[in-house]
Parts: structure tokens; C-alpha cells; sequence
């Protein structure tokens, strides 16, 4: 084998083909970084069993083959190499890599023992890249991370005609995001249970492109295996087992208080507030008209305390939160002002942004999170 | 793919070892040859301390005036039993367990004084608590016996396990005022068995080449595990001492006695256990635990006496002001090998039904539906104070058990601690069981 | 070249695996399962018959995407892909599980069921290979039960036990029973001969003194220091002298059992680690590990010490096992059978021992070897264990 490629685009694809290969690999092979080069075209792949990477970037190929060689290592000579066009060819058991006037040599490994990568599903669907990436970076954050419910940790996506609905829970707050897509045929109905980790990552990473496409299987093959196409790469991923919870009975009906509030003075008095405090104390919100206190530490003595500009619809109310899952859904909602619902003390409050204080909030993006109880 | 091997269970109990070569030194044979052409067996690291005649001791060093006189601590009330004796009393025929009024007559000599537990509680501590200055593997068994492994302690203390256990005896007679007995060898049985041939005051070293030495001709009610039953049987077989126990075939003892006994008093036999020192901290858990007045197997009967040391271990952690984070069950079965498991719950819990909940479920996972039990226990460590803010789940019913058993707390307080029980544990239903006296003498 | 070549003398077996095999391409393509395929099965033979050789091999031939296959060939090929990656446990779908531990328990299993509920990556079977199902405790036996009882369409589990008897009876009844026979000693000697070229003499002595166990007798056949030390275990009737000898013959004993342990693992071990290292990114041999690597080889020390172990106490077995075919021809040679000796080359010393002593204290020899290998099997220190037997062995 025998080709020759441009230094950055390769560094580039190896190491985001990199980024998938096991720490731990199940067998030896995995921790490999599968190259094949035919025709104008040199593609990297690597598997966990769970996940796989593919890319494809231009290679002048002199001649076709495809090898084998440690993910880990490729990936360091590859950060090491000077500015210029990079050739790579096999010399019997070993792999030469020449660029400019560096020269690096790697064993093979056996390639005939690397298993054959998962087909992707037939396409679905598409959607635009920067939109994808931002629903994915505001349901994720609300997904456990907690080995022992598997259910948890993942993204639940859930396809109906030209909606798609993401949504993610970690039982202390739960993040729901419906956008619009593209699909392949009309009426297309399909749900899939997505780890968390890898759907954050594929978004970061496939979405330089214009658009992402998101391969679904409903039938036989493939099934079990959601895939996702941008930017020239590609990725597989099994989908999760399990029963995702039941979420939209979790939203109440109706509000007893309705509590609008700028963001970013909000963010900032939450931050300095729970900053004074032991970690994780919780913040204990108390609107009033035209008012909010935030206080930090629970019982008589607040070791903290902070007053800010809100508008009130509705009863007063006063109600303790997580500072980090309060600051999660304020940085996901990514709009200047932040609208809260309330019913009681000690049922779930739901966070949405708006555009300004007057405008009336969407349902686009809704974060719903659950107080904590202070001592009574 | 290939999946890798399994991670081992963290089990104690004398299941035949893991095979890994490392599992305790080889009891070398009796007129042990020269060992140069082998690896020098290792120090043994293994301290069984008891305090002996404890209560009596105890009560002996705060009235001076007992000294050198015969002492029996008894429980009050005319149904007394004794609860401790000094050594001379023995002589009498007396021993833990036995009425008081037995005990008086049988020896009309000896003062008889009734005990005071805080006061042992106490003492008992300070030993403890020096102990775990020499090492933090202590594992304290009752009031005046605890474990303790050197291991990692012998860089520190000097390589000489008799000297560090001779150091023990005489700093507890100096700061205590009360004598005890230490066991060193490999394993946790040796060494107890050791310090038990000494007893009062005494120590005994039992090397690695002298295991079946020491251990062969003892006879074999030595055997931890070998209670009246067994002994009856292994007499049945012809079976005498340790030593006749060790020449036969095991699967010969496993017919007679069962698969796990068999096997455990095999290896017992040649001073195989592999038990580790576990440290514990008793401070840091509230627990409660139930002997059964005959061995179990009936999953509803375990499941009742969970739910009932549940609750009670409920009502302790309120009533002291917390919950905890890690629900522990402990399982002992009729052959007397231990089992515990632990789970760690997402939120700290002083409730009774979560705690029984997760004890459940440790129960059901061990998969264990036909084992005899003797002995269940429940405890819950990590603690915290019980007052705590709460982050709540969502989906989560807004007043369930926790608001239920407070109020109970409330009904018992005012009538009584039987007022108020969950229905599965009502009279009808086999009620709870008395506990069992005490084996050994305090 | 097929999937089925490293089975010996299995011809029914590999009979009905192929049917099974066709049947399920069947499957795949959308008919009625035919061919005797199931979704269940259950492995069973002797030591060295091959029962895991055959799971594999079976696992293999449903993975296979030979060409061939669309013009009417048989699957299990053996050089695509699918046969490769399956024989060499790379396969994304086929799991092969198999433990250093003395039981599989509960969470394990309850694992395994997960995985195995999961669609196959490659669009064909979800195998998984339980290669020493006879040490599932009895409730992860009743976890796999369920997952035996109401199987996810495309996974097949493969479970292996020495016998039936080994399995528990609620899942031997839903599996289909594979039977390998101990492969006759003539079909041994013929695979010695084809495949590592031994010539015919030695080709027939290994097969006959290791009784059909294929792995042993290739030892055998193809290293010298295997043939010497097996020859001194044989020696050991006629060295029970004294008491001194008797201790001293013990030792040897266990020093040559360790010895022939440390040179199989030791293979082994280097070839593991060097695919690992490699693979982990070491530049050659000896070179160093990238960070953050070196937890990965660590681990894979601590599976092979534990494989040393059980390597050691199997060798020192076999060799037990080696000393009671002694006895056994002795036997014979007492009671005058008409049978051929397993060990005829050494014949003046079964010869010799025979004539020493009455086939009731041949009986009670045998008996001690079996009682020292149940000894160390409760985990009694070796060494005591056989010197106990060789002193039994000298009495008589």
C-alpha cells in the first residue's frame, strides 16, 4: 500500500478517527486504526464494538491496500509531523511514514483479525448542522450519569413526520428540544435511545458541514444501530435497551407563578451566591413582586444573599434548587431573559427563554427541574 | 469479541479458594526438614486479642477490693444468667449462660455484682481505639475480641509479631488495668484457636511449619463451626481430632455433614481459612441484627425480619438524628459462613421502607433462595445528619413512607413501642423471635 | 479449508452443525428455520474433546459471508471475514466468555443477557460462547434461563460443559445437545500426522498415552522436554525406595508439573503481551507504553497470573492422571486382560511393579493418586498432598 496525503487533513481525520478507539479494548485489534486507501480516496476507521468511526479524505493512492496500525500511535506521529505532504507505505510487516525530513516507522497490526464494521442504516433524514449540534448540546446536559440506570444516559430521540423531539433526564431535571428535519420519506415515525457521551461528541464533531444526516433503521437490518453522516464523516452507534421514562406527564399543568427574569444578572448572583457556600448547598429562590432573593445555606442562617430585578405573575413563592442543575438549564436556555413556572415548593419548576421580558415564551426548548426539600 | 474474566465477588467464607497461588502459606509438614531450598515461610501477621474474663475484669479494676476473690457479673432480676466469671469461678462449674441462682449455689463464695454495659462500652473503646494506632485493620468481633492484621503494619512496628502482640498485652494491663490473651498466626482461626490455649494472660505464637502440629491433635470441637450436631456426627464417623478430620477424603465429610460444612472444616483442617481482617469503625453505622431461634430457609420469614430490622434501624437513625447513604445486609447461614452486601443509595435515608427496599433487593440478588439462615442483619453507614435538604426526584410521590413512619414514631412514642407495626409483621404471623444467649462468656 | 478442520474425530458432530448452519442461512433469508437450527445449544465432552474448538467453529460457519456462498457453497469457508474474525474471537457479534474464576455468578450473567439482547452489528447472528457453563451458580442459572426461554430472534447461545450431568437440568432441556466423543486414538495420530507432519511412530504414541486429548498429545509429539518429564512421572512407581526417596520423588513430581506449566503459559504469555503492547501503541519491543496505557497491560498480568495458577494445578492433574494409567496398565498386566497397554514402552517397569504386589493393592494405589487430586482440588498444598500419596503408593 502506498499513498500520500496532505499533512493537516490527515492529522484532522486521525484524530477525530482517534477519539472513538477503546481505552480499554476488548481484544488487542480494536486499539488499531483501520487504513484503506483505493481509488482517490484514503479511509480511516476504528471500532469499540459500540461506536464506529469512519472518514474518507483525498489521498493520492500509488497503490491500494489496506493495513493496520496502533490508533495511540499513529496519533502522536501524526501531532509530530512538520508542515508538508505526508507518504505513507508498507514495507513488508511495517508501515513507513515520510514528511518532509522526518521519518517514523510503526509495526503492523494483524488487519485479517479486525472485525467488519457495522453497516450504516439506510438515511432517514437530514437536518442542518449548527441546528443539530445546539439541540444536542441543550438535552445533554440533563442526562445521567449513572452507570447503574443505563436508561438514564442516554438521549432519547423520538421522529415523527418533520419533528424530531430529543429529551434527556437524569430524574433530578429533564431537558425536552423539538426542531425541524428533513425527512427521506414522509410519515416516518421512529425512537431511539442514544448514549449521551457519543451523541455530544458526534454533534461537536460532524457538524462543521452544512448539513447531518441521521440514519435510522426501521427494519431488520441494522437494527439496534442509529448512524450519522457530516463534514465527511460518519458514525455508528448502538442504541441503548431500556425503558426511557414516561416524560411528558412529568410537566405540570398549569402554573401557580409565572417568574421572569433577566439571565445573566441571574447566572452571575447564582455563581457568587453558591460560591460563598459549601458545594452543592442549595440556592433558595424567593420571589416576590418585582423581586427575587437568592440565598445560599439552608435553615435560619443564609450565608449568602443576593436581590434582583423580576417580574411576577401569580402567588410568591420561595423554592430551593441545586445551584449546578440551576445553572445548566440557564446556560442551555441561551436567551437573554429566562421564564420559570411554579406550582408548589416542592414540585418541578420549568425554565424556557424568551427573547425579552414581554415576549411570550416558546415550547421549543423546556427545562424542568425539581427542588430540594430544605429541613422542616 | 472476546470478554475478559470476571471480576471476583469480594466474598469471605471459607468457599475453597480462588486459585491464585497466593491464598495463605502452605502448612509445611509436622518435623518440619530444612526449608532453605524453599522461600522462608512468611511472618505470621495475624493477632486474635481477648480480654479475658472481661466484665468480670473490668468491674475488678474499679473496686479494688475484689481483687484475688471469685467474680461473677449477673444479669439482675430472678431470671438473671450469668454474664462473666473469673477464671477461679470456672472451676466451680460455673459459666455464661447459666441462671444466677445456679451459679450462687454452685459457688456461694463469689460476689456477685450486676453489670454495667456503658462502663464495658467504654473500656472496650479505649482498647479499641489503641489498637487502631498500631494498624487500621482491626476488626473488633464483640466487646473484648478483635482481629487485628500486621501486614502492613510490620515496616513500622518492628518485623516481630510476638513482640508487637506481647507489647499489646502489657499496655492494656497498664492503661486498662485488665489482662488479655493474643493468638498470632496466618489465618484468623489459628490465631484465635492459638490465644485460646493460653487463656488468662497469655500469649501463643503458631508459626506457619507448626500449623499441623498445633492444629492436628486437638480434638474436634476446636473447629470453628463444630457445635454439639457435627460433633456427633464426625464421632459417628470415627472421627476424633483435627487431624483424623484432615486424612479424610472430602468428599466422605461433605457427604456426612453437607457440601459447605464439609468443605469449610477440610480446609479448617489444614489450616487453610481464608477470612480476611475486615476493619470496621462501629461508630460510623446504626444497625440492628436477629438470630433466629431455629436456622431459615422460607424467603417470606427473611423477608419479615428484614422489614422489621429495617424499620427498626428507621427508628434509630431518627431518633439520633440521621440517615445514611449505604444499606449493608449480613447473612449468616446455618454453617456459620458470613455474608455481606452492600448498596449505595443516590440520597442519604433515615426510612425504614427505603432501607428495606434496598436490603431486598441485596437479599434477592445473592440468589441464595434455599440457603438456611441463622442470623440476618441490616445496617446503614455513611451517615449524615438526618436533617439535610433533599433533592427530590422527579415523578416522586410528594409524602410516602417517610412522612408514615414519622408519624408512627410519634404513636409509639406516646403508646408504646408494639403500638404500631406494618401489617406482615401483626401477631398471627410468626412473631419476633427472643434472641439467642450468648455463646461465649464475657 | 473449512471452519470444521481442527475437530477431531467429530465426524457426527461436524455432521450436524453443518446442517444447522445451512438451515440458518435459510433463516436469514427469510424461511422457515430447517437443518436442525435452534437458537440454543449445548456442547458437551471430555477433556480435549474440543467443545469450545466446535462452538467456535459452528459460530464461525453462521457468520460466514463466504462469495461462494451466493453459488451454492457450504458455510464456514474459513478465510472470509466472518469465519476469521469469529475463530479468532474479533467478531463484533460473537462473544466468547470464559473465566479464571471458580463460578460465573449473578451480576455476570445478568451482563451477558444484556448484551446478548442487543441486534447483531453485522446484520447476521448475535453469538455468544459460553465456554465453562458448568460453573454458572444456580441463580445466574436461572437468569440465563429466561434469556434461554424467550431468546431475541437473531442470538444463539452457545454454552459448553464437560457433561450433560454438568449443566442444570432446566437449561439442558431447551438447548440442543452437541456430543463430542473422545476422538479414537487413530484420528488423533492421522491429525498429528497431516497437519504438523509428526512421522507415524510418534504420531501413534502421543495419541495413545494422552488418551485422546488433542492438545496434549500435540505437546507431546512436538516437544522433547513434554516427552522427558512425562517419562520421569512414569518413572516415580519404581523410585518409592525409602521414605527420603518417597519425598524426594513427591518433589519432583510437582517441580516437573510446574516446570511444563511455566513453559506453556510462558509462550503465551509473551505472544499476549506483545499484541497488546503493539497494539496499545509500544514502537516495538521493549519500547515504552504511551501514557496512560500502562493500566491495560496491568491488567492483562494480573488475568495471565491467575491463568499460570490454573495452568499450574491442571499440569500437575494430568501428570496424576499420567501416574494412574501406570497403575491401570498394571492392573491389566495382574488380572492378565487381553488389552493393549497405554503406556507399552515401558513395559519392564509396569512389568516389575506388578509382579511386586496383588491387584487389591493396585486398587488402593489408584485410589490414593484419586484422593491427592482431590486434595489439591480442596486446595491442600500440593507438595503435601502428593507426598501423602507417595508415601500411600509405597505401602501399597
Amino acid at each position: 500500500m502506498k499513498f500520500r496525503v496532505e499533512r493537516d487533513v490527515l492529522a484532522d481525520a486521525v484524530a477525530w478517527t482517534a477519539r472513538s478507539l477503546p481505552a480499554r479494548p476488548a481484544v488487542p485489534v480494536l486499539a488499531g486504526l483501520l487504513l484503506e486507501a483505493d481509488g482517490g480516496t484514503l479511509t480511516l476507521s476504528s471500532f469499540d464494538y459500540e461506536v464506529s468511526a469512519r472518514v474518507g479524505i483525498e489521498a493520492e493512492v500509488e497503490d491500494e491496500g489496506r493495513i493496520l496500525v496502533s490508533g495511540r500511535l499513529l496519533a502522536d506521529i501524526c501531532r509530530s509531523l512538520p508542515n508538508r505532504p505526508v507518504e505513507v507505505s508498507t514495507d513488508g510487516a511495517k508501515v513507513a511514514v515520510v514528511c518532509g525530513s522526518a521519518r517514523f516507522t510503526l509495526p503492523t497490526l494483524p488487519v485479517e483479525d479486525y472485525p467488519a464494521l457495522p453497516e450504516m442504516p439506510t438515511a432517514a433524514g437530514s437536518v442542518a448542522g449548527d441546528v443539530f449540534a445546539a439541540a444536542v448540546a441543550q438535552v445533554a446536559i440533563a442526562a445521567g450519569r449513572d452507570d447503574t440506570l443505563p436508561m438514564l444516559t442516554g438521549v432519547r430521540i423520538e421522529i415523527e413526520g418533520d419533528t424530531v423531539t430529543l429529551a434527556a433526564t437524569d430524574r433530578y431535571r429533564l431537558a425536552v428540544r423539538t426542531f425541524l428535519w428533513k425527512p427521506d420519506q414522509a410519515g416516518l415515525s421512529s425512537i431511539a435511545l442514544v448514549p449521551a457521551k457519543t451523541l455530544n461528541d458526534t454533534a461537536k464533531a460532524l457538524t462543521n458541514g452544512d448539513s447531518i444526516q441521521i440514519a435510522l433503521a426501521g427494519d431488520k437490518l441494522g437494527e439496534g444501530m442509529i448512524g450519522f453522516e457530516g463534514a465527511g464523516r460518519r458514525t455508528t452507534t448502538r442504541l441503548l435497551e431500556g425503558e426511557f421514562p414516561k416524560y411528558r406527564a412529568l410537566f405540570p399543568d398549569g402554573a401557580a407563578s409565572v417568574a421572569t427574569v433577566e439571565t445573566a444578572p441571574f447566572v452571575d448572583a447564582v455563581k457568587r451566591v453558591s460560591l460563598v457556600a459549601e458545594r452543592n448547598t442549595p440556592v433558595r429562590l424567593t420571589f416576590s413582586d418585582g423581586r427575587l432573593v437568592l440565598e445560599a445555606g439552608s435553615g435560619d442562617e443564609a450565608q449568602a444573599s443576593e436581590a434582583l430585578d423580576a417580574s411576577l405573575t401569580g402567588d410568591e413563592i420561595s423554592i430551593a434548587f441545586n445551584p449546578a442543575f440551576l445553572l445548566d438549564g440557564l446556560s442551555a436556555i441561551d436567551s437573554p431573559v429566562a421564564q420559570l413556572s411554579f406550582t408548589t415548593s416542592t414540585k418541578p419548576a420549568v425554565m424556557t427563554g424568551k427573547p425579552d421580558m414581554d415576549a411570550e415564551a416558546t415550547d421549543e426548548y423546556r427545562y424542568l427541574i425539581m427542588p430540594v426539600r430544605l429541613s422542616g | 469479541m472476546t470478554s475478559a474474566a470476571y471480576r471476583p465477588e469480594p466474598e469471605r467464607g471459607p468457599v475453597p479458594a480462588p486459585a491464585h497461588g497466593e491464598a495463605g502459606p502452605a502448612p509445611a509438614r509436622d518435623g518440619a526438614g530444612p526449608s532453605d531450598d524453599r522461600t522462608a515461610a512468611p511472618v505470621p501477621t495475624v493477632l486474635h486479642v481477648d480480654m479475658d474474663a472481661f466484665y468480670a475484669s473490668v468491674e475488678i479494676r474499679r473496686r479494688p477490693e475484689l481483687r484475688g476473690r471469685p467474680v461473677v457479673v449477673g444479669s439482675p432480676g430472678p431470671r438473671g444468667v450469668v454474664l462473666s466469671a473469673t477464671h477461679d469461678v470456672r472451676a466451680y462449674g460455673v459459666h455464661a449462660g447459666q441462671p444466677v441462682g445456679r451459679a450462687r449455689r454452685l459457688c456461694p463464695q463469689a460476689s456477685f455484682v450486676a453489670p454495667d454495659h456503658d462502663e464495658y462500652a467504654r473500656v472496650s473503646g479505649n482498647v479499641m481505639e489503641y489498637l487502631r494506632t498500631l494498624t487500621p485493620v482491626v476488626e473488633p468481633l464483640s466487646l473484648d475480641e478483635a482481629f487485628l492484621d500486621l501486614s502492613g503494619a510490620l515496616r513500622r512496628l518492628g518485623r516481630d509479631p510476638a513482640r508487637i502482640g506481647a507489647d499489646i498485652r502489657a499496655r492494656v494491663a497498664d492503661e486498662q488495668g485488665i489482662t488479655c490473651s493474643v493468638g498470632v498466626a496466618s489465618t484468623k482461626f489459628v490465631a484465635k484457636l492459638a490465644g485460646a490455649t493460653v487463656k488468662p494472660d497469655g500469649l501463643r505464637v503458631v508459626r506457619d511449619d507448626e500449623v499441623i502440629a498445633f492444629l492436628h491433635p486437638l480434638p474436634v470441637d476446636r473447629l470453628w463451626g463444630v457445635g454439639e450436631r457435627t460433633e456427633a456426627a464426625l464421632t459417628r464417623l470415627g472421627l476424633y481430632t483435627v487431624g483424623d478430620i484432615a486424612h479424610t477424603p472430602p468428599a466422605t465429610l461433605c457427604r456426612a455433614l453437607g457440601q459447605a460444612a464439609g468443605r469449610t472444616l477440610y480446609a479448617l483442617a489444614w489450616g487453610r481459612d481464608e477470612r480476611p481482617v475486615v476493619p470496621s469503625e462501629p461508630e460510623r453505622s446504626i444497625g440492628t441484627e436477629e438470630t433466629f431461634p431455629a436456622d431459615v430457609d422460607d424467603p417470606d420469614t427473611i423477608r419479615r425480619a428484614l422489614l422489621r430490622l429495617s424499620g427498626r434501624t428507621g427508628a434509630r437513625l431518627r431518633g439520633a438524628g440521621l440517615a445514611g447513604r449505604t444499606v449493608t445486609v449480613k447473612l449468616r447461614f446455618s454453617d456459620f459462613t458470613t455474608l455481606t452486601r452492600s448498596k449505595t443509595l443516590r440520597e442519604a435515608t433515615d426510612v425504614g421502607r427505603e432501607i428495606y427496599t434496598a436490603a431486598c433487593a441485596l437479599h434477592a440478588a445473592l440468589g441464595l433462595e434455599r440457603a438456611r439462615l441463622r442470623l440476618v442483619g441490616v445496617r446503614v453507614e455513611h451517615l449524615v445528619p438526618g436533617d439535610r435538604p433533599r433533592q427530590l426526584l422527579l415523578g416522586e410521590r410528594e409524602t410516602g413512607w417517610a412522612e408514615v413512619e414519622r408519624a408512627a414514631d410519634a404513636v409509639r412514642d406516646r403508646f408504646g413501642g408494639h403500638a404500631l407495626a406494618p401489617a406482615s409483621l401483626l401477631p398471627g404471623t410468626p412473631a419476633a423471635p427472643p434472641p439467642r444467649p450468648p455463646r461465649t462468656g464475657r | 479449508m473449512t471452519v470444521w478442520d481442527d475437530l477431531v474425530g467429530q465426524d457426527r458432530v461436524i455432521a450436524q452443525l453443518r446442517s444447522a448452519a445451512v438451515g440458518a442461512r435459510g433463516v436469514l433469508a427469510g424461511e422457515e428455520s430447517s437443518g436442525g437450527m435452534t437458537h440454543a445449544w449445548l456442547f458437551t465432552g471430555p477433556p480435549g474433546s474440543g467443545r469450545a474448538t466446535a462452538a467456535r467453529a459452528f459460530a464461525a460457519a453462521l457468520q460466514c459471508v463466504s462469495p461462494d456462498l451466493s453459488l451454492g457453497g457450504e458455510p464456514g469457508c474459513g478465510h472470509c471475514d466472518g469465519c476469521h474474525t469469529s475463530l479468532t474471537g474479533t467478531h463484533a457479534d460473537v462473544d466468547v466468555v470464559s473465566t479464571e474464576l471458580l463460578s460465573i455468578g449473578v451480576k455476570e450473567t445478568r451482563d451477558l443477557v444484556r448484551r446478548a439482547a442487543l441486534s447483531p452489528a453485522g446484520g447476521r447472528w448475535q453469538v455468544i460462547v459460553l465456554e465453562d457453563a458448568d460453573r454458572l451458580t444456580e441463580g445466574a442459572g436461572n437468569v440465563l434461563l429466561k434469556a434461554i426461554e424467550e431468546p431475541a430472534p437473531r442470538t444463539v447461545w452457545m454454552l459448553c460443559a464437560p457433561s450433560v450431568e454438568d449443566a442444570l437440568p432446566t437449561i439442558r432441556s431447551r438447548c440442543r445437545h452437541v456430543a463430542l466423543r473422545t476422538p479414537p486414538v487413530a484420528a488423533v495420530a492421522d491429525m498429528l500426522m497431516r497437519r504438523d507432519g509428526i512421522d507415524p511412530e510418534m504420531a501413534s504414541y502421543a495419541a495413545r498415552a494422552t488418551g485422546g486429548n488433542i492438545d496434549r498429545a500435540r505437546r507431546l509429539a512436538t516437544d522433547e522436554q513434554a516427552r522427558s518429564r512425562r517419562a520421569e512421572v512414569l518413572g516415580l512407581p519404581l523410585q518409592l525406595g525409602d521414605i527420603g526417596s518417597c519425598m524426594a520423588a513427591a518433589q519432583r513430581l510437582v517441580d516437573a508439573a510446574a516446570a511444563d506449566a511455566k513453559e506453556i503459559t510462558a509462550e503465551l504469555d509473551a505472544r499476549e503481551t506483545e499484541e497488546l503492547r503493539n497494539a496499545l501503541g509500544a514502537n516495538g519491543p521493549g519500547g515504552r507504553l504511551p501514557s496512560g496505557t500502562a493500566g491495560v497491560v496491568k491488567e492483562l498480568e494480573n488475568r495471565q497470573k491467575k491463568r499460570a495458577t490454573r495452568t499450574q494445578r491442571d499440569c500437575l492433574d494430568l501428570a496424576l492422571v499420567d501416574l494412574t494409567a501406570f497403575y491401570r496398565d498394571v492392573l491389566t498386566v495382574q488380572l492378565g486382560a487381553p488389552v493393549p497397554l497405554d503406556n507399552e514402552q515401558v513395559r519392564p517397569s509396569v512389568d516389575r511393579v506388578a509382579r511386586a504386589g496383588t491387584p487389591e493393592d493396585t486398587l488402593r494405589r489408584i485410589e490414593a493418586i484419586l484422593a491427592c487430586r482431590e486434595a489439591i482440588d480442596a486446595n491442600v498444598a500440593p507438595l503435601l498432598a502428593v507426598e501423602a500419596m507417595a508415601l500411600t503408593l509405597r505401602a501399597g
